[in-house]
């Protein structure tokens, strides 16, 4: 098992070419870029408010091209939660996560208390629909795990996935409001600061 | 045996009993009758084994059971079948085996197990009856003479002369027979020559049967085209198979450039694990069904990767990975290729023949990015993995990011100037029909190519002009390979000329 640490890591599964990095920038940069680049590996941070204080949400990125079977073992045991991404325009993209579930749930033991969202990204190209909504929702019934659809073209659906994963962690409170309370603390100040100019 | 035993028993006794009496045979005649014993004896014992075996072996020899079964097998087979191959080769093999065994068994019988049977049953017992005779002889001839010194008269020593007269008779018949056997011993000893003679014939023509089978049997095998070739060593495989190019390799870029040059993420989109699955099995098996796979060119890209993922060692070479590495961490990028061209003239030949297929290859598809949105780059971080790679240890993996992004700093570059690493045009189809035939020539724009009749200092000239020097070992291999692109583009492109001339053909 992961050690607590002030981390909380979460990775991101799928086969290439199903959205995966476009999800991830446009959680942590609010941008989609249309070029088409495979990636290697990448990470990224974000400070989030967890249990009355913060932590660092850390996103691994991962390649969905090639399997280095070692390295996706070193993801998941060091993973505290887990996104699998399919797309909704290839029914393959979605057999392709059957393997990684499995090698999940051999790592962890059992995925009972380990936040897993099964996505169905693409969700904007409904003419190459593959995968029907339904067929994704069993899918994460028989994998006890949640389920979404999301278009991280279009914006739609992307931060709420990260919020109702953080949410189905039950170690630990976390949610993504940090700004929110920073401003409100902010605004509180910025009220006490007016008064006392008033003053 | 027993009867033989109390002879010789019996003619014992009587030799003590004789022994004080008047010996009428000389000592070399009566070590020969102890010796007619003896021979009897063993002569007796082998015709009475081969009679036994022979008996044993009318009923059908195994061999020929072998044979049959064999044969049989192969008819259920077919012809068409390695197995049914193997299998007719051998049964036949077998067959011939046990006419050879049937044939020394006959001439044993003839040339050694018959002689032996006369002399045991008829020579020998011929003189130990004589033997006998003889005895009695000097029996009666000692009763005359005894009877003649107690009681001497006229009569009495006319018995006894004529008694000795008998003995000798006998005796003188007996001596000739017994020296013809020993004279005879000889012929004797030569049965049992003979018996070795005709073993090691026999032996000597099985061994010859079987040598000769070998090497068709062999043949068959290599001739053999379905061999497995995922997980093989290139330089197996490509030993076993007589090929340049690996056919997975070849048979899927041919494929590729049939079907998948305009495919978005080629290479980088997962194909249908079963699919892939199947695709990997029935290359393993040198079987295509072209038609099946051409609306599915991530399976073949799957496939290709497969191939060279599994091989036994990356493409690129264990050996030189650390020089590859070494080269990707030159920043200056004239510098970086220059260092790059090194490594890639030290790959071993197999190795640089299909890593030169497999850029030029990629250095196609990056034509078409536009599409495929597979650039240099993109390729780069999709395939380099399955070029290179090094045995990490456990701890080592959280370096491989960092291992994956140079392979892509060298890959990517070798993709860009692919026509500076391996200049000239390249005949992707080489060796087998993958498609349709007027897609088999890629390289209609040869007007620069070096013809095949071309003096080979002629050609040479005309690659220094054309591109930087590379080492003498590289220019005389690239020589090699010109030489025989020459060849395949006059074949294919009278192909093309025909096909065009004739659309029906296409059918």
């Amino acid at each position: 098992m992961p050690e607590q640490s002030n981390d909380y890591r979460v990775v991101v599964f799928g086969a290439g070419g199903v959205g995966k990095s476009s999800l991830v920038l446009r959680f942590v940069k609010g941008t989609f870029r249309d070029t088409y680049i495979p990636t290697v590996e990448d990470t990224y941070r974000q400070v989030i408010s967890c249990d009355k204080s913060v932590c660092t949400l850390q996103i691994t990125d991962t390649t969905g091209s090639h399997q280095f079977p070692a390295m996706q073992r070193l993801s998941i045991s060091k993973g505290h939660a887990f996104i699998l991404v399919y797309s909704i325009t290839s029914r393959q993209s979605l057999e392709e996560l059957k393997p990684i579930y499995q090698q999940v749930l051999a790592i962890k033991g059992s995925t009972e208390s380990i936040p897993i969202m099964l996505v169905g990204n693409k969700s904007d190209e409904m003419a190459q629909r593959e995968v029907e909504t339904k067929e994704g929702e069993a899918q994460a019934t028989a994998w006890k795990c949640a389920f979404m659809e999301t278009s991280a073209k279009t914006n739609s659906n992307v931060k709420e996935l990260f919020q109702e994963l953080l949410a189905l962690e039950k170690k630990r409170d976390m949610s993504l409001s940090i700004d929110g309370k920073r401003s409100g603390k902010q605004k509180r100040a910025d009220k006490l600061k007016g008064k006392c100019s008033v003053m | 045996h027993q009867l033989i035993y109390m002879v010789s028993l019996t003619l014992s006794h009587f030799y003590l009993f004789r022994a004080e009496k008047t010996e009428v045979l000389s000592e070399d005649l009566l070590q020969v009758e102890k010796r007619l014993d003896l021979v009897k004896q063993v002569t007796h014992s082998t015709h009475k084994n081969n009679i036994i075996i022979c008996l044993y072996h009318q009923k059908k020899l195994p061999l020929t059971i072998l044979a049959q079964c064999m044969l049989e097998g192969a008819a259920v087979l077919g012809d068409d079948s390695l197995l049914g191959k193997m299998l007719t080769l051998c049964g036949e093999t077998e067959e011939k085996l046990a006419q050879e065994l049937i044939q020394f068994e006959f001439q044993i019988e003839r040339d050694v197990v018959e002689p032996l049977y006369v002399l045991a049953e008829v020579d020998i017992p011929n003189i130990q009856k004589q033997r006998k005779h003889l005895a009695k002889l000097v029996l009666d001839m000692d009763s005359a003479r005894t009877s003649h010194i107690l009681y001497i008269s006229e009569s009495l020593r006319e018995e006894m002369e004529e008694a000795a007269n008998r003995m000798e008779i006998c005796r003188d018949q007996l001596s000739a027979d017994m020296y013809n056997f020993v004279a005879k011993e000889i012929d004797y000893a030569n049965y049992f020559q003979t018996l070795i003679e005709t073993q090691a014939e026999y032996h000597r023509k099985s061994l010859e049967i079987l040598h000769s089978i070998l090497p068709q049997i062999k043949a068959h095998q290599e001739a053999w085209v379905e061999k497995p070739s995922f997980g093989k060593s290139l330089e197996e495989h490509l030993n076993i198979s007589g090929r340049e190019i690996a056919f997975p390799i070849e048979a899927c870029v041919t494929m590729l450039l049939e079907c998948g040059m305009q495919e978005e993420g080629l290479f980088r989109v997962a194909p249908s694990a079963s699919k892939l699955k199947k695709l990997k099995a029935s290359l393993d098996c040198g079987v295509l069904d072209v038609q099946e796979y051409s609306s599915d060119p991530h399976a073949i890209a799957g496939a290709l990767k497969s191939y060279l993922r599994e091989l036994p060692e990356p493409l690129m070479t264990t050996d030189l990975y650390d020089e590859w590495i070494q080269a990707s961490n030159i920043q200056d990028m004239d510098k970086r290729l220059q260092a790059l061209m090194a490594v890639c003239e030290k790959l071993p030949t197999d190795n640089l023949n299909n890593f030169r297929y497999l850029v030029k290859f990629l250095a196609k598809l990056s034509e078409y990015q536009d599409s495929n949105k597979m650039t240099p780059g993109n390729m780069a971080i999709v395939l380099g993995p399955n070029l290179l790679w090094t045995h990490t240890e456990p701890n080592m993996t959280e370096m491989m990011t960092t291992v994956s992004l140079q392979i892509v700093g060298i890959i990517e570059p070798i993709i860009q100037h692919a026509d500076w690493f391996f200049p000239g045009e390249i005949e992707f189809n080489l060796t087998g029909s993958y498609g349709s035939p007027v897609h088999t020539n890629h390289n209609y724009n040869y007007s620069s190519m070096p013809s095949p009749d071309m003096d080979q200092s002629d050609r040479k000239q005309q690659h220094d002009q054309s591109r930087r020097p590379l080492s003498v070992a590289t220019d005389n291999m690239m020589l090699e390979f010109y030489k025989k692109d020459g060849y395949d583009f006059n074949a294919s492109f009278c192909c093309a000329l025909l096909f065009s001339l004739f659309p029906s053909l296409h059918s």
